[in-house]
C-alpha cells in the first residue's frame, strides 16, 4: 500500500523510480572527438563485431566473417546464411562465429580440436562470446525472446531474460553461469572462471562466475555493448548508444511505447540509435537541430554517440574515445587491441584505428 | 519499473479523451498565469476565502452593525500599509510606525483640545509631525545611511520613550476641556458615514487612489520601485538614491500622522498603549499582499488587500474570544508563512508558467505519404538539387526569405534585424539595405517596386526603394480570448491581392518567433491570417484557428489565397474574391513534410518549400499529448522530440492541389534546412530560418524571362 503510494507520488513529482536523470559525461568520459578524428582502417557495410585470432583480425559484417589483409583491404574469410551475431578468438587461431538462431560455430581451429563442433544451437541468438582461459567458451545471450538484431524490442518491452553460459571444450552441454540479466551485450574474462558481462539496459558492467551476478561498476551514461580485454589488465567497453532522458520517459509510458513498438517501424522509433538521426524520417532531437549555418553542435543531445572506453582492472573508467552528437561515426559496437593499435567498427561503416595509449 | 511490464495492447485515443483535449481549455491556464495581475489575484482569493471562512463560522460578521467599527479602524491602518509599503517597495523596512501613530495622536489632541486649533488644520499639522518623524528616520536611513531595521527599532523605543512621558506627565491635563474649534467636523472625522462609509475609510482609499497614481505613473514612484529593486541600478540611471530614501521613510510618517489624527478623532484619549504592536499588523498585512521584503515589487493594491485581509482574521480573532497574546502569535504565523510563501512563489514562479504554458493539443495527423527513393510516389526522394551556389555565405545569418526585384538585385532578411541588399549579377556586393529591429521573414514586392515585409515581433512593414521603413499592421481586431490577441506577435509571410490588400500569417498568438518549433509540439490552432487594407489603413483577422499558417501566395486569376499551414502538413486555398469569397477549402491535406513559404513558378504553378519532413515518432507523439505533455514537465528541453525541419523539400503544385513536381536536395547537402524557394528568371533561391546563405541553382526548364514583379504586376 505504502508502496502504490509512494509510486503514485513519485510519478506526479518525478522523483524516485520516475526520475528521467541520466548520468552525465564527466570524469572519464568526458567528451572528445578521437573516434571521429582517427584514421579508418577499413570501411565496410555496418561492421559489426571485431575480434583477434591468430593474430589476424577479423570483423563480421552482415553475414561475412572478414579478415584485414592491410591497411583498407580485407578479405572475406567466412560467408554463410544467417547474420552474424557474435566473434571470439584464441591467439592459436581459434575463432568462433556465432549466427543468428544457428549456435556459435568454432569456424577456424588449427589445433584440429573440433573444427565445426556447434555450441549452444538450441539457445536464442549469442550476443556476445569470449573464451576462457581454459579454452571454454563463454556466450553471452542478450535476450531469449528476441532476435540479436530486434535489440530494440527487448528494450521495450524491457527485457529481463539475458543470460551467459560458459561451454565447455568437451562439447558437453554449456552450464547456466547467470540469467535474468537487462539483455547482455557483451562478455569478456574477468579471472579464473569469471566472467565481467555488459548489463546493457541497466547501464551496468556485472561479473558472472559461481553465485549471483554482483555489479562491479553502475551508473554508466550509455548502453554498455561489447567488451574486449586490454593488455596491463582492465578491458575495453564499447557503447551502443548514449542514454537520453527522452527514452527514459518513453521507458516509463506505457500507452506510448505500447503504440510505438505496435505501428511504428524499429527504425524510426524514439529508441537507442546507431547513426545520426540526420534522415527525413528520423525522430529528432531539439538538441540536435541546435545548428548555425548547416553545423549541428556537438553538445547537442541526440539518440546516438559514437563511444568506446577504457575500464581500469579495478573498474573503474579509465579513459574514453568518443565521435559526438555532430560526428558521423556513431554506433560503436566492438572494439579489440592488436599489435599496439586499438581497432574499434562503427555501424556507420567503419573500423577506426587508434593507438591503445592515446587518451 | 517492473520488468513484466511489457507494452499494453496499441489504443488510440477514446471518445472522452478526445472531447477533453478539444474542448477543455487548458492551455488558458497559462495564459492565465502569464499576466502581470496574477500577483494581485492571490491576496484577492486570499481575502474571499477568509471573508467566507468568518462569515460560516461568525454568524453576523457582516452585519452592519459589526462591519462598521471595522471598516473605521481598517482605514487607520490601510493608511499605515500605504505608507509601510512605500518604505518597503524602496527597500526599506519601518517599524516605528506605532510609535509615530502614538506621539501623533498626542499631537492631534494636544493642538485641538488645548491649543484650540481649528480641527481641519490640525490635521493638517498632525500630518507635518508625522511627516518630520518619519524624516527623522529618513535622514539617519537615507542621508545617513545606516540600516533600515536597526535604526527603526531605535526611533521606535525613543519615539514611543517620549509618548509615554509626555502621556504619564500631561495627559490628564490634555483633556481637561472636551471644546473644540470644529465639533461638527471632528464628529464627523471620528464618528460620522458619508454613503454608510467611515470618513478613514474614505480618507484612506482616496490615498490609495492618489499612492496607486504615485506609484504606476510619476517619476517619484518610479525611482521608490528602481531604488528598491535594485540600488546599484538605480544609482546608476542618475537616481538621487538618498532623497529618494529620505521621501519614503517621510511619506511613511506623514501617513502614520493621518492614521494617529483618524484615532484621535475617534477616541480623543492618549493612552499608554495607544499603537502598540501596530508594526507587527501592519507589515504582516504588506507582506500578505503580496509585498516582497526584498523590496522593488509590490503595489498599493496589493498592501491594501493584505491589510483588509489581516484586519478581518484580527477582528475574528477578537471576536472569537481568543486572548491577545493568542491573535500576536497568530499574526506572527501568518506572517511567517506569507514571508515563505512570498520567497517561493517568486522563484518558482517562472518554472510554474514553464510547466503550465504548453498545454499539448491531440492531432490525429492523416496516414504518411511514401518518399522512398525510386518509389512511384510523387514525392519519391531524388537528388535534383545537386549544384546550388551560396549569396552571402557567411554573412547572412537566418535568411528565412529572399525577394528580387526588376534589376536582379536579391534583398533578404537576417536574424540581427538587417535586410540586405545583394547587387547583382554576381551577388558578391551587398549592403544593409535597411535596419528593421525585428526578424524580418516573408516579402513580397508591391506594384511600385517597394518591399512588403513581414517583421516577426514587429508586424507588417513597408521598405520603400529610398530605404524607408513604413509600418503598416501591427495589429488587428481583439477577438474572445485570454491572451491579447489584438497584437501582430510573428508576422511571417506575406501576399498581396490584385486589390492591393495584403493578406499575411500571424502564426501563433501564444508563442515567440524563436519558439516556433515548440508551437509544433503544442500543434494548437492558435494561428490567423490577417488582411490590411490600404484604403483604410487598418487591418481584421481574416482566418482563424490555423495550426501555424505559414505561406501565403495570392493565385494567379486573384480569387484566392494559398496558406501553408506548416504544423498540420496541409495548404489550404481561401477565397478573397469571386461566387466562393470567406470560404476556407482544404487543398493538399497529406503532405509528407512541413509546408513554409508559398511562392508561384514561371510555368503557372506554385512553389511550396517543404522545411522538414513529418517522423513517424513526431506523428504518434501528436495522437498522444499525455505524453508530450509529460515530456515538457520532465524532459530537458535539449531532449525534447521535435518535427524534423532538417530535412526538406520542394514542391510544385497546382491551383487545385495536383502534386506536379517534387525536388530533393542530395543527403547532406548544403541547405539543412529549406523555409522559402523563389523563382526568378530562371534560377530557384533557397532560403532557410538557420542557414548561412542563400542558395542559388538554375532551374532546367524554367523560363528565363519570368520574373515574380512581372507575374504580379506588369502588363499581361
Amino acid at each position: 500500500m505504502i508502496q502504490a503510494i509512494r509510486s503514485l507520488w513519485d510519478d506526479f513529482r518525478g522523483a524516485g523510480a520516475a526520475a528521467l536523470s541520466v548520468p552525465s559525461m564527466d570524469g572519464a568520459f568526458r567528451p572528445n572527438q578521437n573516434l571521429e578524428e582517427a584514421p579508418v582502417a577499413l570501411a565496410c557495410d555496418r561492421p559489426d563485431n571485431v575480434t583477434v585470432a591468430g593474430g589476424r583480425v577479423y570483423l563480421s559484417s552482415g553475414a561475412r566473417v572478414l579478415a584485414l589483409t592491410g591497411p583498407g583491404t580485407a578479405e572475406v574469410a567466412a560467408d554463410g546464411d544467417a547474420p552474424v551475431t557474435a566473434m571470439a578468438g584464441l591467439p592459436d587461431g581459434t575463432l568462433a562465429v556465432a549466427r543468428s538462431g544457428a549456435g556459435a560455430v568454432l569456424a577456424v581451429d588449427p589445433q584440429g580440436r573440433g573444427a565445426g563442433r556447434i555450441y549452444g544451437a538450441g539457445m536464442a541468438d549469442i550476443t556476445a562470446m569470449a573464451f576462457a582461459d581454459d579454452g571454454a567458451l563463454a556466450l553471452a545471450v542478450g535476450s531469449a525472446r528476441f532476435r540479436a538484431a530486434d535489440w530494440r524490442h527487448d528494450l521495450m518491452h524491457p527485457g529481463q531474460s539475458g543470460s551467459v553460459w560458459l561451454a565447455p571444450l568437451s562439447g558437453a552441454a554449456p552450464q547456466r553461469l547467470a540469467e535474468g540479466l537487462r539483455y547482455a551485450g557483451g562478455i569478456a574474462p574477468a579471472g579464473p572462471g569469471r566472467f565481467v558481462v555488459s548489463e546493457t539496459w541497466a547501464s551496468r558492467l556485472v561479473t558472472v562466475g559461481q553465485g549471483a551476478p554482483a555489479p562491479v561498476l553502475s551508473g554508466l551514461p550509455a548502453y554498455p555493448w561489447r567488451i574486449a580485454p586490454a593488455t596491463g589488465g582492465g578491458c575495453w567497453v564499447a557503447f551502443l548508444a548514449p542514454r537520453n532522458q527522452l527514452i527514459e520517459l518513453v521507458l516509463r509510458d506505457r500507452a506510448f511505447r505500447g503504440r510505438m513498438v505496435a505501428e511504428l517501424d524499429p527504425e524510426y522509433w524514439i529508441a537507442p540509435m546507431l547513426r545520426p538521426s540526420d534522415q527525413p524520417l528520423d525522430p529528432m532531437l531539439k538538441g540536435v537541430q541546435r545548428v548555425s549555418g548547416s553545423e549541428p553542435k556537438p553538445w547537442g543531445s541526440s539518440l546516438s554517440w559514437g563511444l568506446v572506453a577504457r575500464i581500469g582492472a579495478d573498474f573503474v573508467p579509465d579513459f574514453s574515445h568518443h565521435s559526438r552528437a555532430n560526428g558521423k561515426r556513431h554506433g560503436f559496437t566492438s572494439a579489440a587491441e592488436h599489435d599496439g593499435r586499438l581497432l574499434a567498427t562503427s555501424h556507420c561503416g567503419f573500423v577506426v584505428s587508434l593507438p591503445v595509449d592515446q587518451r | 519499473m517492473a520488468a513484466t511490464d511489457t507494452p499494453p495492447p496499441a489504443q488510440r485515443a477514446g471518445f472522452w479523451t478526445a472531447l477533453r483535449y478539444k474542448y477543455l481549455p487548458t492551455h488558458m491556464l497559462g495564459e492565465v498565469l502569464a499576466k502581470s495581475w496574477i500577483d494581485t489575484a492571490i491576496p484577492a482569493v486570499l481575502l474571499a476565502v477568509v471573508l467566507a471562512v468568518f462569515a460560516v463560522i461568525l454568524p453576523g460578521f457582516f452585519s452592519p452593525a459589526s462591519l462598521s467599527p471595522l471598516a473605521r479602524v481598517t482605514g487607520e491602518y490601510i493608511l499605515l500599509g500605504i505608507g509601510q509599503a512605500v518604505v518597503i517597495i524602496g527597500g526599506g523596512i519601518d517599524l516605528s510606525v506605532g510609535s509615530m501613530f502614538a506621539l501623533c495622536n498626542f499631537f492631534a489632541l494636544w493642538l485641538m483640545f488645548t491649543l484650540k486649533v481649528p480641527v481641519l488644520l490640525a490635521m493638517v499639522l498632525t500630518i507635518v509631525a508625522g511627516a518630520a518623524l518619519g524624516a527623522v528616520n529618513g535622514v539617519l536611513i537615507g542621508y545617513l545611511r545606516l540600516r533600515a531595521f536597526l535604526t527603526t527599532l531605535v526611533t521606535l523605543i525613543i519615539f514611543r520613550s517620549i509618548a509615554n512621558l509626555i502621556s504619564t506627565n500631561y495627559g490628564a491635563r490634555l483633556l481637561g476641556d472636551y471644546a473644540v474649534h470644529g465639533e461638527d467636523i471632528l464628529t464627523f472625522m471620528g464618528d460620522g458615514d458619508l454613503f454608510g462609509l467611515p470618513a478613514s475609510f474614505i480618507f484612506a482609499i482616496g490615498t490609495s487612489v492618489l499612492f496607486y497614481i504615485l506609484l504606476t505613473r510619476m517619476r517619484l514612484g518610479w525611482h521608490i520601485i528602481a531604488v528598491g529593486g535594485s540600488r546599484r541600478s538605480a544609482f546608476s540611471a542618475g537616481i538621487n538614491l538618498r532623497r529618494t530614501v529620505f521621501l519614503t521613510y517621510a511619506i511613511s510618517g506623514a501617513l502614520a500622522g493621518a492614521a494617529a489624527y483618524f484615532y484621535a478623532a475617534r477616541l480623543t484619549s492618549a493612552g499608554a498603549t495607544t499603537g502598540l504592536g501596530m508594526e507587527l499588523i501592519v507589515i504582516t498585512g504588506v507582506v500578505l499582499g503580496g509585498i516582497s521584503l526584498g523590496g522593488g515589487r509590490g503595489t498599493v493594491t496589493k498592501a491594501v488587500l493584505g491589510i483588509l485581509i489581516v484586519m478581518c482574521i484580527y477582528n475574528g480573532m477578537l471576536r472569537m474570544g481568543l486572548e491577545s497574546g493568542a491573535s500576536s502569535i497568530m499574526l506572527g504565523l501568518i506572517l511567517l508563512a506569507a514571508v515563505v510563501f512570498d520567497i517561493r512563489w517568486n522563484k518558482n514562479r517562472h518554472k510554474l508558467l514553464n510547466r503550465a504554458y504548453v498545454s499539448p493539443a491531440l492531432v490525429e495527423m492523416p496516414p504518411r505519404v511514401s518518399i522512398e527513393r525510386g518509389s512511384a510516389s510523387p514525392y519519391a526522394r531524388n537528388d535534383r538539387i545537386a549544384e546550388t551556389r551560396p549569396i552571402g555565405l557567411g554573412i547572412v545569418d537566418g535568411p528565412e526569405d529572399m525577394i528580387l526585384d526588376e534589376d536582379d538585385n536579391l534583398y533578404c532578411g537576417t536574424r540581427t534585424g538587417d535586410v540586405y541588399r545583394f547587387f547583382a549579377p554576381d551577388y558578391t556586393r551587398h549592403e544593409v539595405f535597411a535596419h528593421t529591429g525585428g526578424r524580418p521573414l516573408g516579402f513580397a514586392l508591391d506594384r511600385d517596386g517597394s518591399l512588403v515585409v513581414c517583421i516577426a515581433g514587429m508586424g507588417l512593414y513597408r521598405l520603400t526603394m529610398d530605404r524607408q521603413v513604413i509600418p503598416l499592421s501591427t495589429q488587428t481586431n481583439r477577438g474572445l480570448s485570454v491572451i491579447d490577441d489584438s497584437r501582430v506577435r510573428l508576422a511571417d509571410d506575406c501576399d498581396i491581392a490584385p486589390d492591393g490588400k495584403i493578406y499575411f500569417s500571424d502564426p501563433t498568438t501564444r508563442y515567440e518567433v524563436s519558439e516556433w518549433l515548440t508551437v509544433a509540439l503544442e500543434n494548437r490552432g492558435d494561428g490567423r491570417v490577417i488582411c490590411y487594407d490600404p484604403a483604410t489603413g487598418r487591418s481584421h483577422t481574416a482566418i482563424k484557428g490555423l495550426t501555424f499558417p505559414n505561406g501565403i501566395c495570392v493565385t494567379r486569376d486573384g480569387q484566392a489565397i494559398l496558406v501553408a499551414e506548416t504544423w498540420s502538413a496541409r495548404i489550404r486555398k481561401y477565397w478573397i474574391a469571386g461566387p466562393k469569397k470567406g470560404q476556407l477549402e482544404m487543398l493538399i491535406e497529406d503532405l509528407p513534410g512541413y509546408p513554409d513559404n508559398i511562392n508561384r513558378s514561371s510555368d503557372g504553378y506554385y512553389w511550396a518549400a517543404l522545411v522538414g519532413m513529418r517522423s513517424p515518432a513526431f506523428d504518434l507523439a501528436l495522437a498522444m499529448p499525455a505524453f508530450r505533455k509529460k515530456m515538457v514537465d520532465r524532459v530537458a528541453p535539449d531532449s525534447w522530440l521535435y518535427p524534423n525541419a532538417l530535412m526538406g523539400c520542394l514542391v510544385k503544385f497546382d491551383a487545385d492541389g495536383r502534386i506536379i513536381d517534387v525536388l530533393w536536395d542530395r543527403q547532406g547537402g548544403d541547405h539543412p534546412q529549406i523555409t522559402s524557394v523563389r523563382e526568378h528568371k530562371g534560377k530557384m533561391y533557397l532560403g532557410g530560418f538557420h542557414n548561412d546563405r542563400v542558395g542559388v541553382f538554375d532551374l532546367p526548364g524554367a523560363d528565363p524571362g519570368w520574373s515574380g514583379w512581372n507575374d504580379y504586376w506588369g502588363q499581361k
